[in-house]
Protein backbone atom coordinates (compact mmCIF):
# COMPACT_ATOMS: atom_id res chain seq x y z
CA UNK A 1 0.00 0.00 0.00
CA UNK A 2 2.94 2.37 1.08
CA UNK A 3 4.81 1.45 -2.38
CA UNK A 4 1.59 2.72 -4.23
CA UNK A 5 1.55 6.11 -2.48
CA UNK A 6 4.81 6.64 -3.63
CA UNK A 7 4.22 5.63 -6.92
CA UNK A 8 1.32 7.82 -6.95
CA UNK A 9 3.22 11.06 -5.61
CA UNK A 10 6.12 10.11 -7.99
CA UNK A 11 3.46 10.27 -10.98
CA UNK A 12 1.68 13.81 -9.46
CA UNK A 13 5.26 15.23 -8.94
CA UNK A 14 6.40 14.08 -12.30
CA UNK A 15 3.29 15.63 -14.33
CA UNK A 16 2.97 18.77 -12.22
CA UNK A 17 6.13 19.56 -13.11
CA UNK A 18 5.63 19.24 -16.69
CA UNK A 19 3.18 20.98 -16.61
CA UNK A 20 4.11 24.00 -15.06
CA UNK A 21 7.22 23.52 -17.35
CA UNK A 22 4.78 23.62 -20.32
CA UNK A 23 2.84 26.78 -18.79
CA UNK A 24 6.21 28.43 -18.01
CA UNK A 25 7.44 27.98 -21.30
CA UNK A 26 4.13 28.95 -23.80
CA UNK A 27 5.17 31.38 -26.36
CA UNK A 28 2.54 33.79 -27.18
CA UNK A 29 -0.42 32.46 -28.50
CA UNK A 30 -1.39 33.54 -31.85
CA UNK A 31 -4.77 35.58 -32.18
CA UNK A 32 -5.00 34.56 -35.69
CA UNK A 33 -7.72 32.50 -35.20
CA UNK A 34 -9.88 34.37 -32.41
CA UNK A 35 -13.20 36.82 -33.09
CA UNK A 36 -12.28 40.44 -33.35
CA UNK A 37 -13.30 42.21 -30.22
CA UNK A 38 -14.60 45.20 -32.55
CA UNK A 39 -14.71 46.26 -36.21
CA UNK A 40 -14.19 49.60 -37.43
CA UNK A 41 -12.67 51.52 -40.43
CA UNK A 42 -8.94 52.75 -40.16
CA UNK A 43 -10.20 56.24 -39.85
CA UNK A 44 -12.85 55.98 -36.97
CA UNK A 45 -9.71 54.00 -34.68
CA UNK A 46 -7.44 56.60 -35.39
CA UNK A 47 -10.06 59.75 -34.49
CA UNK A 48 -10.76 57.90 -31.34
CA UNK A 49 -7.45 57.98 -30.38
CA UNK A 50 -7.25 61.81 -31.68
CA UNK A 51 -10.15 63.07 -30.14
CA UNK A 52 -9.67 61.29 -26.49
CA UNK A 53 -6.48 59.11 -26.19
CA UNK A 54 -6.89 58.00 -22.52
CA UNK A 55 -10.99 56.72 -23.40
CA UNK A 56 -9.97 55.10 -27.21
CA UNK A 57 -6.79 53.39 -24.58
CA UNK A 58 -9.85 52.41 -22.32
CA UNK A 59 -12.20 50.97 -24.99
CA UNK A 60 -9.39 49.70 -27.54
CA UNK A 61 -5.79 49.23 -25.71
CA UNK A 62 -5.40 45.24 -25.85
CA UNK A 63 -8.46 44.52 -27.53
CA UNK A 64 -8.50 42.21 -30.79
CA UNK A 65 -9.38 45.10 -33.31
CA UNK A 66 -9.97 44.62 -36.77
CA UNK A 67 -9.71 47.76 -39.03
CA UNK A 68 -10.66 48.04 -42.66
CA UNK A 69 -8.31 51.04 -45.16
CA UNK A 70 -6.74 51.29 -47.77
CA UNK A 71 -2.79 50.86 -47.96
CA UNK A 72 -0.58 53.46 -47.97
CA UNK A 73 2.79 51.56 -47.47
CA UNK A 74 4.11 47.96 -46.86
CA UNK A 75 7.44 47.49 -45.07
CA UNK A 76 9.37 44.70 -44.75
CA UNK A 77 12.47 44.76 -41.59
CA UNK A 78 14.58 42.31 -40.15
CA UNK A 79 11.80 42.04 -37.31
CA UNK A 80 9.02 41.11 -40.05
CA UNK A 81 6.48 43.01 -42.39
CA UNK A 82 4.23 46.35 -41.37
CA UNK A 83 1.64 47.43 -43.45
CA UNK A 84 0.39 50.67 -42.79
CA UNK A 85 -2.90 51.97 -43.25
CA UNK A 86 -3.44 55.16 -44.22
CA UNK A 87 -6.25 57.79 -43.08
CA UNK A 88 -7.74 60.97 -43.61
CA UNK A 89 -4.95 62.53 -41.50
CA UNK A 90 -1.84 62.37 -44.08
CA UNK A 91 0.85 62.55 -41.33
CA UNK A 92 -0.84 59.19 -39.14
CA UNK A 93 -2.64 56.34 -39.34
CA UNK A 94 -2.72 52.55 -38.89
CA UNK A 95 0.19 50.47 -37.87
CA UNK A 96 0.02 47.10 -38.23
CA UNK A 97 3.04 44.72 -37.51
CA UNK A 98 2.35 41.34 -39.17
CA UNK A 99 2.77 38.06 -37.25
CA UNK A 100 5.32 36.22 -38.36
CA UNK A 101 4.28 33.77 -41.33
CA UNK A 102 1.64 36.35 -42.80
CA UNK A 103 1.70 36.45 -46.76
CA UNK A 104 1.66 40.11 -47.59
CA UNK A 105 3.64 39.77 -51.00
CA UNK A 106 0.53 40.72 -53.01
CA UNK A 107 -0.26 43.43 -50.85
CA UNK A 108 0.48 46.77 -52.11
CA UNK A 109 0.18 50.49 -51.67
CA UNK A 110 -3.62 51.15 -52.63
CA UNK A 111 -5.26 47.98 -51.23
CA UNK A 112 -8.00 47.96 -49.71
CA UNK A 113 -7.91 45.44 -46.94
CA UNK A 114 -9.10 43.92 -43.83
CA UNK A 115 -6.26 43.09 -40.69
CA UNK A 116 -6.85 41.81 -37.31
CA UNK A 117 -4.30 42.87 -34.53
CA UNK A 118 -4.10 43.49 -31.05
CA UNK A 119 -4.29 47.55 -30.38
CA UNK A 120 -1.20 48.41 -28.38
CA UNK A 121 -2.09 52.36 -28.44
CA UNK A 122 -1.39 54.93 -30.12
CA UNK A 123 2.49 57.35 -30.75
CA UNK A 124 1.71 59.20 -33.90
CA UNK A 125 -0.01 56.25 -35.14
CA UNK A 126 -2.05 53.72 -33.87
CA UNK A 127 -0.25 50.33 -33.26
CA UNK A 128 -1.79 46.69 -34.00
CA UNK A 129 0.66 43.83 -33.10
CA UNK A 130 0.51 40.27 -34.09
CA UNK A 131 -1.84 41.20 -37.22
CA UNK A 132 -3.30 39.37 -39.56
CA UNK A 133 -5.20 39.86 -43.01
CA UNK A 134 -8.62 39.05 -42.82
CA UNK A 135 -9.90 37.47 -46.24
CA UNK B 1 7.33 97.93 -44.08
CA UNK B 2 9.54 98.71 -46.77
CA UNK B 3 10.49 96.26 -49.71
CA UNK B 4 13.36 95.48 -48.30
CA UNK B 5 12.62 94.16 -45.40
CA UNK B 6 10.36 92.24 -46.75
CA UNK B 7 12.08 90.94 -49.11
CA UNK B 8 14.41 90.11 -46.57
CA UNK B 9 11.82 87.93 -44.55
CA UNK B 10 11.10 86.00 -47.69
CA UNK B 11 13.98 85.16 -47.88
CA UNK B 12 15.05 84.04 -44.42
CA UNK B 13 11.88 82.38 -44.65
CA UNK B 14 12.98 80.30 -47.68
CA UNK B 15 16.02 79.76 -46.39
CA UNK B 16 14.71 78.60 -43.32
CA UNK B 17 12.48 75.74 -45.29
CA UNK B 18 15.61 74.60 -47.46
CA UNK B 19 17.71 73.65 -44.14
CA UNK B 20 14.95 72.71 -41.70
CA UNK B 21 15.78 69.28 -41.36
CA UNK B 22 13.85 66.68 -39.45
CA UNK B 23 14.26 62.88 -39.48
CA UNK B 24 11.68 60.60 -38.32
CA UNK B 25 10.96 57.17 -38.32
CA UNK B 26 7.96 54.96 -37.26
CA UNK B 27 9.99 52.11 -37.39
CA UNK B 28 12.72 52.18 -34.59
CA UNK B 29 13.62 49.44 -32.55
CA UNK B 30 14.16 49.32 -29.25
CA UNK B 31 14.67 45.61 -27.52
CA UNK B 32 16.19 45.28 -23.26
CA UNK B 33 17.99 42.59 -21.73
CA UNK B 34 17.57 41.48 -18.62
CA UNK B 35 20.40 39.31 -17.23
CA UNK B 36 20.99 36.99 -14.19
CA UNK B 37 22.28 33.81 -13.37
CA UNK B 38 18.48 32.33 -12.90
CA UNK B 39 17.34 33.78 -16.38
CA UNK B 40 18.17 35.65 -19.31
CA UNK B 41 15.07 37.47 -20.39
CA UNK B 42 15.12 39.53 -24.18
CA UNK B 43 12.20 41.49 -25.28
CA UNK B 44 12.04 43.52 -28.57
CA UNK B 45 9.69 46.11 -30.08
CA UNK B 46 9.95 47.27 -33.62
CA UNK B 47 7.66 49.85 -33.71
CA UNK B 48 8.96 53.01 -31.97
CA UNK B 49 8.52 56.06 -33.13
CA UNK B 50 11.28 58.96 -33.05
CA UNK B 51 11.76 62.52 -34.30
CA UNK B 52 15.02 64.79 -34.46
CA UNK B 53 15.10 68.05 -35.62
CA UNK B 54 18.64 68.67 -36.94
CA UNK B 55 18.56 71.90 -36.67
CA UNK B 56 18.27 72.51 -32.54
CA UNK B 57 19.18 68.90 -32.30
CA UNK B 58 16.14 68.24 -30.47
CA UNK B 59 15.28 64.24 -30.02
CA UNK B 60 12.52 62.17 -29.38
CA UNK B 61 11.64 58.61 -28.92
CA UNK B 62 8.38 56.80 -28.24
CA UNK B 63 7.02 53.03 -27.82
CA UNK B 64 4.47 51.40 -26.63
CA UNK B 65 5.02 49.36 -24.07
CA UNK B 66 2.53 46.98 -24.65
CA UNK B 67 4.02 46.00 -27.88
CA UNK B 68 7.30 44.79 -26.31
CA UNK B 69 7.53 40.92 -28.11
CA UNK B 70 8.78 37.83 -25.31
CA UNK B 71 10.17 34.56 -26.09
CA UNK B 72 7.29 33.27 -23.36
CA UNK B 73 3.51 34.47 -23.21
CA UNK B 74 3.77 34.75 -18.77
CA UNK B 75 7.25 36.72 -19.18
CA UNK B 76 4.97 39.11 -21.27
CA UNK B 77 1.83 38.93 -19.03
CA UNK B 78 3.99 39.86 -15.67
CA UNK B 79 5.52 42.74 -17.81
CA UNK B 80 2.65 44.31 -18.74
CA UNK B 81 0.51 43.65 -15.24
CA UNK B 82 2.48 43.40 -12.81
CA UNK B 83 6.25 45.26 -13.29
CA UNK B 84 5.00 48.03 -15.90
CA UNK B 85 1.38 48.52 -15.37
CA UNK B 86 1.39 48.74 -18.96
CA UNK B 87 -2.64 49.53 -19.08
CA UNK B 88 -2.23 52.83 -16.95
CA UNK B 89 1.10 53.91 -18.26
CA UNK B 90 0.66 52.45 -22.01
CA UNK B 91 4.10 54.67 -23.45
CA UNK B 92 7.87 55.37 -22.37
CA UNK B 93 9.08 58.29 -23.89
CA UNK B 94 12.13 60.08 -24.32
CA UNK B 95 12.70 63.42 -25.03
CA UNK B 96 16.02 65.48 -24.67
CA UNK B 97 18.77 67.25 -27.44
CA UNK B 98 21.65 65.96 -29.19
CA UNK B 99 24.60 68.15 -27.56
CA UNK B 100 26.89 67.97 -30.45
CA UNK B 101 24.52 67.58 -33.39
CA UNK B 102 26.50 69.85 -35.24
CA UNK B 103 29.12 67.57 -35.54
CA UNK B 104 26.52 65.37 -37.53
CA UNK B 105 27.09 65.67 -41.00
CA UNK B 106 23.76 64.71 -43.10
CA UNK B 107 25.76 65.01 -46.57
CA UNK B 108 29.19 62.95 -45.85
CA UNK B 109 29.19 59.57 -45.28
CA UNK B 110 30.70 58.40 -41.89
CA UNK B 111 30.20 57.39 -38.25
CA UNK B 112 29.41 60.45 -35.91
CA UNK B 113 29.46 59.77 -32.09
CA UNK B 114 27.42 62.11 -30.18
CA UNK B 115 26.50 62.70 -26.60
CA UNK B 116 22.50 62.93 -26.20
CA UNK B 117 20.73 64.36 -22.97
CA UNK B 118 17.20 64.11 -21.43
CA UNK B 119 14.11 63.34 -19.82
CA UNK B 120 13.08 59.28 -19.91
CA UNK B 121 9.80 58.69 -18.67
CA UNK B 122 9.05 54.74 -17.95
CA UNK B 123 6.42 53.40 -16.30
CA UNK B 124 5.11 57.13 -15.23
CA UNK B 125 8.23 58.09 -13.52
CA UNK B 126 10.87 60.63 -15.52
CA UNK B 127 14.47 61.03 -15.16
CA UNK B 128 17.45 62.84 -16.62
CA UNK B 129 19.49 60.69 -18.38
CA UNK B 130 22.36 60.81 -20.52
CA UNK B 131 24.41 58.26 -23.08
CA UNK B 132 26.49 58.19 -26.15
CA UNK B 133 25.01 57.34 -29.35
CA UNK B 134 26.42 57.08 -32.86
CA UNK B 135 24.93 58.29 -35.89
CA UNK B 136 25.46 56.65 -39.50
CA UNK B 137 24.78 58.58 -42.59
CA UNK B 138 25.63 56.14 -45.48
CA UNK B 139 24.36 57.13 -49.31
CA UNK B 140 21.99 59.84 -47.73
CA UNK B 141 20.69 57.78 -45.56
CA UNK B 142 20.58 58.19 -41.75
CA UNK B 143 20.91 55.59 -38.99
CA UNK B 144 21.01 55.92 -35.35
CA UNK B 145 21.92 53.50 -32.95
CA UNK B 146 22.58 53.46 -28.61
CA UNK B 147 22.83 51.31 -25.87
CA UNK B 148 22.39 52.17 -22.19
CA UNK B 149 21.25 50.99 -19.11
CA UNK B 150 18.51 52.38 -16.78
CA UNK B 151 17.92 50.37 -13.02
CA UNK B 152 14.30 49.44 -12.64
CA UNK B 153 14.57 50.42 -9.16
CA UNK B 154 15.00 54.43 -10.62
CA UNK B 155 11.21 54.00 -12.13
CA UNK B 156 9.12 52.44 -9.42
CA UNK B 157 9.20 48.88 -10.80
CA UNK B 158 8.68 46.45 -8.02
CA UNK B 159 9.54 42.76 -8.48
CA UNK B 160 8.05 40.24 -6.35
CA UNK B 161 10.55 38.66 -3.97
CA UNK B 162 9.39 35.16 -5.46
CA UNK B 163 11.27 36.24 -9.08
CA UNK B 164 13.65 38.83 -7.25
CA UNK B 165 16.88 36.34 -8.73
CA UNK B 166 15.24 35.79 -12.33
CA UNK B 167 15.31 39.68 -13.17
CA UNK B 168 18.21 42.18 -13.32
CA UNK B 169 18.42 45.20 -11.37
CA UNK B 170 20.12 47.02 -14.40
CA UNK B 171 18.60 46.19 -17.88
CA UNK B 172 20.59 46.89 -20.73
CA UNK B 173 18.40 48.70 -23.50
CA UNK B 174 19.23 48.76 -27.21
CA UNK B 175 17.61 51.32 -29.86
CA UNK B 176 17.87 51.43 -33.54
CA UNK B 177 16.39 53.45 -35.99
CA UNK B 178 16.50 54.10 -39.99
CA UNK B 179 15.62 57.75 -40.21
CA UNK B 180 13.89 59.49 -43.05
CA UNK B 181 13.78 63.45 -44.01
CA UNK B 182 10.40 64.45 -43.47
CA UNK B 183 9.36 66.18 -46.53
CA UNK B 184 6.94 68.92 -45.93
CA UNK B 185 3.70 68.79 -47.96
CA UNK B 186 3.35 72.45 -49.63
Amino acid sequence: MKKYFLFAFIILVVVGGAVAYYQYNKPVASIENKKPDVTLTANELLSAFEENEAAANQQYGEKIVQVRGRVSEVVSVEAGHKIFIETENPMSGVICEMEEGQEVSTIKPGDEVTIKGRCTGFLSDVVLVQASLVK
Amino acid sequence: MSTKFLMATVFCFCAHLAISQTYYSKSGKITFHSDTDMEKIDAENASASTVIDFTTGAIEWGVLIQGFKFEKALMQDHFNENYMESSKFPKAKFRGIIEDYAKVNLSKDGEYKVRVKGDLEIHGVTKTVETDATFMVKNNMLSAKSKFSVLIDDYAIKVPKVVENNIADEVEITITADYQLLKPKL
